[in-house]
């Protein structure tokens, strides 16, 4: 059952903060380099702003910022923290 | 034997944006050598530094977030520490980004050297109120930590005096992870197997390398399937499930740094940094492209106004160097090749040299302040759609100003993809040099219909270089642009010393690179322009004028006569060499004005000639220069030879289409 | 404490009233330069009468499309800002301080040009430049970049880090 506050990194809105759940993003050569930038499951993550064209986004997590296309914020499973 | 022991080779790792250049400055000074690392366009910087009677090497290693093989950094700098074997490794550490920070920490000291930790930044953390426990720090990662801030070039001799006890030490420290049950298992069972094979032994830390197969790195496979345990090796990856371990072993060092980082640190409570106060309004949904492009037209008008009074001093100089030679010296021939070809070919290049320099000071602050991560973030999406990474943007727009730092700009794009696809599509992108042949043909045939014709031929050298990236996505280079998951640094002043030093660094490689290959093309040029001995310098008898003959029927279609393929010849030197070899062509010599009346004059010479012609001018080859950065970048004659046919295809195409069009059309 | 307060409040004040009037001049005299541009351009010759003559000699204001449309934009950060602080959005502030700093910038910049210039003029002694003097660089950009420069050293402080 998925949980009603379960969803993308993509969909957060600014200001949002939410936890990882699960990186089910494809190659595995970008996945390792998303763990390496500390999109690990249980991480908190928190989506800052979108860029002015709507993409990329930028998220602070770890206590910086970081920068991921939508296209791979999709596969990324978080749950949203009130 | 004594001159050994006081030697210390120390190699610097470190996350992007630490300070890891501004600690390099600090230490070297200006005993620096700059150069690549072999086989592969990264840059690799080495200098050195005596203290304390100690011959000191430091090596600067790639900024890097982790010593997996995502990029060729990553395997640059693990190379490095374990072929190498540096004596120890400093990482810097942004103290005010613990977290982010250990994680390479974690994975230097699965690599069993010794290692410092240089704690920078400190000034920032203590302005913000962050507490760094720096005993407990040294204490749970075992390891010891010196507090530097770079940019003051504080705690310089510390960290040094450092580097002598530690290498004074044989102890071994470290303290590695674990990483739980199931895991350690399979490592220890893997490590049993590697321990079998020799030469992997002796070379690489076994543990370490364990984990990296079970992480599923390519770059170590490739290693152990060569070797005489490969199919052993094989049999247990095959029994796991990869993407579940690779998940879990970085979960696990997130995890031990989770425990470690309350311990060592409290973090004061963040409301608003001054970075993130400026970057609300320089990434404004509304102002923030504004705001980008109007910095960027700051940076041009700088560029060029500012370097114009410099570059007229060396017009002047190489004018009176080039007359001095030709009253002087004897015989004439050699006065013609010395004044003729290679002072004003040199000459010619050199100019642009204020340009460069200035383009690579402005470039370098605006990396230094965080902003260029910025333009990529701005700009990724329009880039993107075009086939290319938002880092591309930068390296395109500075090849307005000149191509040959914007082809050395685009280094700073990781994935070899869109590095490639960047440099091959850069020489589209109109530079300054080509901005005197549309002067000269719009201002003579196209009066005040001048501008729209210029401005015309920039926008059609940028729809070029879109439709050319485009196309080499989907035939050469197929594929997508790599992921943009990239750090967006905090704002900081940047420093004048490091800008200072990336500028002439990079000055001095174009003069050098492209001086010798110059010197080369304008011999060459002047042989043809000549010989056969006795004939006038240019002219219609000499080889210059026999191959103008032999690449008029090529370039007839395009409406050329012998003349302008004479001097588009020569424009594969230097594009500002074209209006230069017309007028001699013409017969008027440097005077603008007589060359424009002799070109209205002339029945061959029409309207739609010169649109012609400038189109072909903007889109072939455009310079010497430009091709042996493109070598030395790509560091492959295939390409380059590729963006030179490419380039003078298009051309061709796209005038005959402009030329015939016309013709039909009635022009 | 409360003494303390309204000189918080004080100091908002004044930096909205500093945006404000920022704001506005660069607006003003953005508009002013992209507009004789524009009219220079359409009618193909230098404007030497009439009022908008007037109004740009006496302001040192080139007439030059481009560069006012990053007056106004300059302005535009800056009455930003303002709006921001006036619906008391205290985050407002950060478009006043980026706006001084992008002031400060093109200043800068022009700043330099003028060096350039000056080297032009009295160094290479170059034919273009006879009759020349730097009071024909001073421009908006610069004379404006000057207030900023005056109230980022008044305030430099206040846009520090802010913790709790
Ligand atoms: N406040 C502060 N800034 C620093 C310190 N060290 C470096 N910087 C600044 O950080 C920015 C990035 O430094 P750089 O050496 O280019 O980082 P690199 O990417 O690791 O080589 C520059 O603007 C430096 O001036 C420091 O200790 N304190
Ligand atoms: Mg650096």
């Amino acid at each position: 059952m998925l949980s009603t506050n379960e969803t993308t990194l993509d969909t957060l809105k600014p200001g949002d903060k939410a936890k990882i759940l699960k990186v089910r993003v494809k190659g595995s050569s970008i996945r390792r380099k998303l763990f390496d930038m500390g999109i690990v499951a249980g991480s908190e993550i928190q989506l800052i702003r979108r860029a002015p064209l709507g993409d990329p986004l930028e998220f602070k997590i770890k206590g910086y910022n970081l920068s991921i296309r939508k296209m791979e914020a999709r596969d990324i499973f978080v749950q949203v923290l009130e | 034997m004594l001159e050994d022991n006081n030697k210390i080779k120390v190699a610097l790792a470190g996350n992007p944006n630490v300070g890891k250049t501004t600690l390099f400055n600090a230490i070297t000074g200006s005993k620096q050598h700059v150069g690549n690392w072999p086989g592969v366009t990264v840059e690799k910087k080495s200098g050195f530094t005596k203290y304390k009677g100690y011959d000191i090497e430091i090596v600067d290693l790639p900024g890097t977030y982790s010593l997996t093989a995502y990029s060729m950094d990553e395997i640059v700098s693990r190379n490095f520490i374990i072929e190498e074997k540096p004596d120890m490794v400093i990482q810097i550490v942004d103290a005010s980004n613990l977290e982010r920070n250990l994680y390479l920490t974690t994975q230097l000291m699965e690599l069993e050297t010794k290692i410092i930790l240089a704690l920078n930044m400190c000034d920032l953390a203590t302005e913000r109120g962050d507490k760094i426990y720096l005993n407990k720090m040294e204490e749970m990662l075992a390891t010891p930590i010196v507090k530097t801030v770079a940019s003051q070039e504080k705690g310089i001799n510390h960290l040094l005096d450092k580097v002598i006890e530690e290498r004074n030490n044989d102890q071994h420290h470290g303290h590695e992870i674990g990483y739980g049950d199931e895991i350690e298992e399979k490592i220890f069972e893997i490590e049993k197997i590697l321990a079998n094979d020799t030469e992997i032994t002796e070379k690489y830390p076994l543990r370490w390398m364990s984990i990296r197969l079970l992480e599923g790195d390519e770059n170590i496979k490739d290693k152990v399937n060569k070797s005489s345990v490969a199919s052993k090796i094989n049999d247990v990856l095959d029994s796991i499930d990869q993407e579940e371990y690779e998940a879990d072993i970085a979960d696990k060092r997130y995890s031990t740094i989770n425990i470690i980082f309350p311990q060592i640190c409290t973090r004061a409570n963040q409301v608003l940094t001054k970075s993130d106060m400026i970057d609300r309004v320089l990434t404004n949904k509304y102002l923030g492209i504004p705001i980008f492009l109007s910095l960027m037209w700051g940076a041009f008008e700088l560029t060029f106004a500012f370097a114009t009074p410099f570059m007229d001093m060396i017009e002047i100089a190489f004018t009176w160097l080039a007359g001095m030679v030709s009253t002087n010296l004897q015989p004439a021939w050699l006065a013609s090749l010395v004044g003729d070809g290679i002072i004003a070919g040199v000459g010619s290049v050199l100019i642009f040299v204020p340009n460069i320099f200035i383009l690579f000071f402005l470039l370098s602050l605006l990396e230094g302040s965080g902003y260029l991560a910025r333009a990529a973030f701005i700009m990724d999406r329009l880039m993107y759609k075009i086939g290319m990474h938002g880092k591309s943007f930068i390296p395109m727009l500075m090849g307005f100003g000149c191509n040959v730092p914007a082809i050395m700009a685009a280094r700073s794009i990781e994935d070899d993809r869109d590095r490639l696809i960047t440099i091959l599509v850069v020489p589209f992108v109109s530079c300054g040099a080509r901005l005197p042949i549309y002067i000269l043909f719009a201002g003579t045939f196209f009066g005040r219909q001048a501008g729209t014709v210029i401005f015309a031929m920039y926008v059609l050298g940028i729809l070029v270089a879109v439709a050319s990236a485009k196309l080499f996505r989907l035939t050469v280079i197929k594929g997508k642009p790599a992921p943009f998951i990239m750090e967006l640094p905090p704002y900081r002043v940047p420093k004048l010393k490091s800008a200072l030093i990336h500028m002439w660094d990079n000055g001095a490689m174009y003069i050098k690179k492209a001086g010798t290959i110059i010197l080369l093309g304008v011999t060459i040029i002047w042989i043809l322009a000549s010989f056969p001995w006795g004939v006038e310098y240019g002219s219609e008898s000499s080889y210059v004028g026999i191959i103008g003959h032999l690449f008029e029927p090529f370039l007839r279609p395009l409406g050329f006569d012998w003349r302008i393929s004479v001097a588009l010849v020569f424009g594969f030197v230097a594009k500002e060499i074209v209006v230069g070899s017309i007028g001699v062509l013409f017969g008027v010599g440097d005077n603008q004005e007589a060359l424009s009346q002799s070109l209205l004059a002339d029945p061959g010479i029409t309207p739609l000639n010169s649109m012609s012609l400038m189109v072909f001018s903007l889109l072939y080859m455009p310079c010497v220069a430009a091709m042996s950065v493109i070598k030395k970048e790509t560091g492959s004659w295939k390409w380059t030879i590729f963006a030179i046919l490419y380039g003078v295809a298009v051309a061709w195409i796209m005038a005959f289409v402009v030329y015939q069009g016309g013709k039909l059309l009635g022009y | 404490m409360v003494t303390k307060g309204e000189n918080m409040k004080m100091k908002a004040h004044s930096k909205m009233l500093l945006a404000f009037l920022l704001g506005c001049s660069y607006i003003i005299a953005g508009t002013i330069q992209s507009s004789t541009g524009i009219i220079r351009i359409l009618s193909g010759k230098p404007i030497t009468s009439g009022l908008p003559h007037i109004i740009t000699e006496a302001l040192y204001i080139p007439h030059d499309i481009l560069s006012g449309l990053i007056l106004i934009l300059l302005g535009t950060v800056f009455i930003y800002g303002f709006m921001e602080l006036c619906q008391g959005i205290e985050e407002g502030i950060a478009y006043v301080y980026v706006g001084t700093l992008l002031a400060m910038i093109f200043a800068g910049i022009y700043l330099l040009v003028t060096t350039g210039n000056i080297l032009e003029a009295y160094l290479l002694k170059n034919e273009d430049f006879i009759g020349w003097t730097p009071l024909d660089d001073l421009r908006p950009e610069i004379y404006l970049g000057f207030v900023s420069l005056i109230a980022y050293a008044k305030w430099k402080k206040q846009f520090d880090v802010k913790n709790e």
